[in-house]
């Protein structure tokens, strides 16, 4: 997966009794890089640096304004703690749902439903309404389902920031060990001693633009030293 | 697969299904309100031209209840289309799909709904008024209103999620056009300068024509029906490339 030069900026509504649009913001400014195959790279950045909007370019879901983004082939699943899911539904009719959305059959879709019951933990939960769940069975159901797609590059932003340390040590065993061999993962997380732990490189965004890059522990510690 | 590979339509009509079991479940009398809604709308239209402003109409009942459950398949249909993107925005920022999958969801869950309505009131005029050949027009007639109503919830959709005030106009465009549709009047009864500028609106030539078939057990305008799913599909195409071509700003739109 390459980005070239990758920008992007969010135009603000321009009420018609307002002389000039005040919330346009950009989110990323001339952004590059590069994720190759079995990878573990992390992305850390303040609030507002742009790591969202860089995991959704690099998930197809956003296209850039300026710049290219080549997927090199690969498919890649963005896994954030708010997943699409239908809070009026059951967690299984989510799961069938997403596996549709994603190409599955009905069928196949319905095949899935309890490995995925079954990794998430939730026990009869997961036939309850997900509105009727905490935000840490939510990151529960939404990362069984994705990592049980199988993509070529997992996309996870934020989604071990809640849960009980039980499912964080899990679900991290579960997706180093799927990951293993020529699979790529990009983490974002605020958590820089996770980030350490789980990933080989680390990109630091500051601002919408790459500050630095380089080896997980340097680059850490240089950004506590800033921080 | 027409507009959207052919996954996607596998999902539209699973979603439309769950929407609908979802609907169900928030009231009291849950899937009731499915066949309460067109009986109250037909009950006031029944009251109003039978006690306020007599009509001399036969079968005035069959006319309204007909009009009413065709036109609540177009007016949900395309009423539900105009938050279709916003309300989607998890999803559209997570994954990857085609716009025009959220409009169609909608169109599909009217077309479901309405259509286990429409059975129901088959089998009933059937019982009273009995059956016809002319019945087995009536799949065109639904084929035409089906692409008619996905073009216009499609475009309302996309115009919409652009400018967010549309939304009031379509409120007020819906009840217009409800009026203008010949819900409780035969087009005929206008003065015969006007009829041609009410027929320019293909929901009154609809309505028109499913009367025709259930109460006058004439067959429908075949070759209308073709004319208007034609042009409909064309409609859809145009739509269909309005969105891949405005896909970058239409994900920002939602997202933002």
């Amino acid at each position: 997966m390459k980005l070239c030069n990758v920008s992007v900026v969010y135009a603000g509504e321009r009420p018609i009794f307002k002389a000039r649009d005040v919330s346009e913001v950009v989110a990323l400014r001339d952004v590059s890089m590069h994720i190759g195959s079995g990878e573990k790279v992390g992305v850390i950045g303040a609030n507002g640096a742009g790591k969202s909007t860089l995991m959704r370019v690099i998930a197809g879901v956003l296209k850039p304004n300026m710049g290219t983004v080549d997927d090199e082939g690969m498919s890649s699943a963005l896994l954030s703690l708010n997943a699409g899911f239908d809070g009026t539904l059951s967690g299984v009719r989510n799961i069938v749902m997403h596996g549709m959305l994603m190409g599955l059959t009905r069928k196949q879709a319905a095949a899935r439903v309890e490995a995925v019951a079954e990794m998430s933990g939730l026990g009869d939960a997961i036939h309850r309404r997900v509105s009727t769940y905490s935000t840490g069975m939510r990151a529960r159901l939404c990362f069984s389902t994705a990592i049980d797609l199988d993509p070529d590059i997992l996309i996870l932003d934020e989604v071990f920031s809640v849960g009980d340390k039980d499912f964080r040590e899990k679900s991290e065993r579960i997706m180093l060990e799927r990951f293993e061999s020529d699979r790529a993962i990009l983490v974002v997380s605020h958590s820089p001693v996770r980030l350490e732990r789980l990933c080989d490189r680390v990109i630091w965004l500051d601002q919408g633009t790459i500050r630095a890059e380089g080896e997980a522990k340097e680059l850490i510690a240089e950004y506590r030293r800033s921080a | 697969m027409i507009l959207m590979e052919r996954h996607y339509w596998r999902y539209a009509l699973y979603r439309a299904y769950l929407d609908l079991i979802s609907e169900a479940s928030r009231y009291y009398l849950g899937w009731l309100w499915w066949f309460l809604e067109p009986i109250a709308m037909t009950g006031v239209f029944f009251v109003v031209f039978t006690y306020l402003r007599p009509s001399n109409m036969e079968d005035f009942t069959y006319f309204i209840l007909i009009g009413v459950t065709m036109w609540l398949w177009f007016a949900n249909g395309v009423g539900n289309a105009t938050d279709s993107l916003a309300v989607s925005r998890t999803i559209i920022s997570q994954i990857r799909v085609p716009k025009l999958l959220f409009p169609i969801i909608n169109v599909s869950g009217a077309t479901l709904k309405q259509a286990f309505i429409f059975l129901v009131v088959l089998l009933g005029l059937g019982m009273l008024l009995g059956v016809s050949k002319a019945w087995l027009t009536l799949p065109f007639i639904a084929l035409a209103q089906f692409l008619f109503t996905a073009a216009v919830a499609c475009t309302v959709a996309l115009v919409c999620c652009w400018i967010r005030d549309v939304r009031f106009i379509v409120r007020s465009g819906l009840t217009l056009m409800m009026f203008c549709s010949g819900l409780f009047y035969p087009i005929d009864s206008m003065p015969p300068d006007w009829q041609p500028y009410f027929r320019a609106n293909p929901m009154a030539v609809v309505l028109e024509q499913y009367r025709q078939v259930l109460l006058a057990a004439e067959p429908a305008d075949v070759f209308w029906c073709i004319k208007v799913m034609v042009g409909a599909l064309l409609w859809l195409f145009v739509i269909k490339w309005l969105y891949d071509r405005f896909d970058l700003l239409l994900t920002r739109r939602i997202i933002t």
